[in-house]
């Protein structure tokens, strides 16, 4: 017994050592800036770090990724505990939910001390980053739609490829030839899909979603947008929305099941992988024109914003106005990560994959996008929409019943 | 009486005694009671994100009364708890009976029944996505080459609930087999011999003998899975996305408790849920507890 009081004694007698230890390396070290984000782009951010210390000697930056399904649940979890990273990546759903909980640094002073000017970025993203009057985020990309398709599939079927001048119903007929074109093969993903579906031909019907604490479910533009949808997975031109939610549209894309998608400009680079059946066949053009003759894409993007918490704020600045400044943003293009939010550089991304159209994101960029929907209760609104709509892309209820127990339930 | 009276060597008793389950107690403090008081406190509080808390009375309380959702998690639960308990007792069980025979190879089939427990529950679920996919599984693959139709199979409301309840039978199996196993070896051995002098066959031994007997062991089984099922959240937050058309006919009381909490940001509400939860676990636990004296026997 006495032996093994005294191993126990020593063993906390180490443990003590080891804290006292750790605590006296960590005071003796240099800065350290920890940065949050859920972007797959691990190799970018290991380049711009190497960089970054170079030009900031006693800034060390801690990478930490954390993957898309847990990152909001864990920042919130940090910000409410203290403990979040210094910088960290933010989306046009939750910035309003963060500037409002005071959990960010306000940019303003430092924006106004440096070499950052807001004129260099998209005005959709730097309005999405303000919030009262406050600026509390640099947006670091920006993201459109486009309509990708398989060449090969429409070879087969024997139809005209998509152009700029297609409308709904030129796009319905070519799901519809496209359909069964190949055992298994369907003409289009038209299960849920917010950002890559619905939001565009609803924003292109003159329909709109939330404007402060108000809904547009009511909207016959709004319906409109998304009965296109139903319309298809109702002609069996769409695998169903059970098969499209266990095997995402854009796998089936790839895996050469589909004759044509929605996808964001990000998709590109899986579809350009060599994990794509599909990357020497297929191409992308602007999303059709609906029944207004127009049509819209949502533009959103991600930002870099500074805990309010911060113990280093001065090279947390540093670190996000590296980011968002031309060296950073240039590589970003240059290695095809996404369309870098700084304007000049913009180009950069597209000219990394000369075999496809990209120019067409940054026309909708330009010339018909629409902000990402979003209000101070996102999280609830979203959910409700998501939990009726999903029964009417299952083909339980219609568009209708669907909409209206949306405003019932927003009351 | 004896007055009592501390004496040094008591006081040095308690001391130590104290000493010893202090590091335990300051953990159960600072990770459960603490916890359990906190969350007592946030059901009477609108609690948002980052913790900005305002007082709410009962209003968490009423508002669960017309929630849709919350009873149809509660339903939820209780079709794991009625499909998941008998099974989950009865497989054990026979397992633990048959492994308690001198076969051949039983210590590798102890292993093999009990690796599921020790097993990654997320690689579990894992494998058991791909098994029940929709387009690529191996499910639906047999079923077709068995001129059957296929389904998807976590995502139907008529499959889902069925699908997650079987993969937590399979992996509760093992551990209560274990715990059942160690309570038939406790039966002494004379019983037995006894039987088998008056002629009782094996299956009479296993009714007169080994059941009633190993009734304690039994009930603890019970007990401890109606627990664990009244809290399942694990193998449904693996195995049904949050934007899956399923979520609603699987989601669990701990599932929508999580939900509130961490994606909607309405804890209070959340632990309002909690403590509602709870109080059903110790209702079920107390009658439980007096239904023992009905079929549980101690010699």
């Amino acid at each position: 017994m006495k032996k093994l009081l005294a191993i126990l004694m020593a063993v906390a007698m180490l443990a003590t050592m080891a804290f006292a230890g750790g605590v006296t390396a960590a005071a003796d070290e240099a800065v350290e800036i920890h940065y949050a984000y859920w972007a797959s782009m691990d190799e970018y951010y290991e380049q711009c770090k190497a960089a970054f210390e170079a030009s900031h000697p006693g800034v060390t930056v801690v990478l930490e990724h954390t993957s898309w399904g847990e990152y909001w649940t864990k920042l919130e979890a940090a910000a409410t505990g203290g403990s979040v990273a210094d910088v960290f990546q933010m989306n046009g759903v939750n910035i309003t939910k963060y500037a409002d909980g005071g959990v960010l640094l306000p940019l303003d002073d430092y924006i106004a001390a440096s070499e950052v000017d807001l004129a260099n970025y998209p005005e959709a993203m730097n309005n999405m980053y303000n919030y009262d009057g406050t600026q509390y985020g640099i947006a670091m990309d920006y993201d459109t739609t486009g309509l990708w398709f398989n060449k090969a599939l429409f070879d087969k079927a024997g139809i005209a490829y998509p152009t700029s001048d297609w409308t709904w119903a030129d796009l319905t007929a070519a799901a519809a030839a496209l359909t069964g074109v190949e055992e298994g093969v369907y003409g289009i993903a038209a299960g849920y899909s917010d950002q890559q579906g619905f939001y565009n031909t609803c924003f292109a019907e003159d329909g709109w979603f939330v404007d402060g604490e108000k809904f547009g479910f009511n909207e016959p533009g709004t319906r409109a947008g998304i009965q296109c949808w139903i319309d298809l997975m109702e002609a069996g031109y769409s695998p169903s929305e059970l098969s499209l939610e266990e095997n995402e549209g854009y796998l089936q894309f790839m895996a050469g099941k589909l004759g044509m998608i929605f996808s964001g400009d990000w998709m590109v680079k899986y579809y350009a992988s060599e994990d794509s059946s599909v990357s020497e066949i297929c191409d992308v053009v602007e999303v059709p024109l609906m029944s207004t003759g127009k049509r819209a894409s949502v533009i959103h993007g991600k930002a870099n914003c500074i805990s309010v918490a911060t113990e280093h704020p001065d090279e947390a600045w540093a670190w996000v106005e590296y980011l968002s400044g031309p060296e950073a943003m240039k590589l970003m293009g240059d290695m095809g990560i996404a369309i870098p939010s700084y304007l000049e550089f913009s180009p950069t991304f597209f000219e990394a994959y000369p075999q496809y159209n990209m120019g067409i994101y940054a026309d909708a960029a330009a010339n018909y996008s629409f902000v990402y929907p979003s209000s101070a209760y996102n999280t609830e609104w979203a959910d409700i929409m998501w939990n009726e709509l999903v029964r009417a892309f299952n083909l339980e209820i219609t568009v209708d019943e669907a909409c209206d127990n949306i405003m019932e339930q927003l009351g | 009486m004896k007055k009592r009276r501390l004496t040094r060597e008591k006081l040095t008793n308690w001391l130590w005694g104290y000493s010893m389950i202090l590091p335990l107690l300051l953990g159960l403090g600072v990770f459960y009671f603490y916890p359990v008081g906190k969350v007592m406190r946030d059901s009477f509080y609108n609690v948002g994100a980052f913790n900005k808390s305002s007082w709410a009375g009962l209003a968490n309380y009423e508002k669960m009364l017309s929630d849709s959702g919350m009873w149809k998690s509660l339903g939820n639960t209780f079709s794991y708890v009625l499909i998941i308990i008998p099974a989950t007792v009865f497989f054990s069980l026979v397992l633990a009976a048959l492994l308690n025979t001198k076969i051949r190879g039983r210590g590798v089939f102890r292993v093999i029944f009990f690796i599921p427990t020790v097993t990654m529950s997320a690689a579990i679920a894992m494998v058991w996505r791909w098994i029940f996919n929709g387009d690529f599984g191996i499910l639906n693959y047999l079923v077709k080459l068995l001129g059957g139709q296929g389904h998807y199979w976590l995502s139907e409301q008529a499959t889902a609930l069925v699908c997650i309840s079987l993969v937590t039978i399979w992996m509760g199996v093992g551990y209560n087999m274990i715990i059942l196993l160690a309570g038939i070896q406790g039966i002494p051995s004379v019983y037995y011999e006894a039987a088998e002098l008056d002629g009782a066959s094996k299956i009479r031994q296993f009714f007169t003998i080994t059941l009633p007997l190993v009734t304690p062991t039994l009930f603890f089984v019970l007990t401890t899975t109606v627990i664990s099922t009244l809290q399942i959240f694990d193998v449904i937050y693996m195995m049904i996305p949050a934007k899956s058309t399923a979520m609603r006919y699987t989601q669990s009381v701990v599932m929508y408790f999580y939900r509130n909490a961490f994606e909607f940001s309405k804890k209070g509400y959340a632990s309002a849920i909690a403590v509602f939860l709870f109080v059903i676990i110790m209702l079920l636990t107390l009658l439980q507890m007096r239904l023992q004296k009905k079929w549980v026997v101690y010699d």
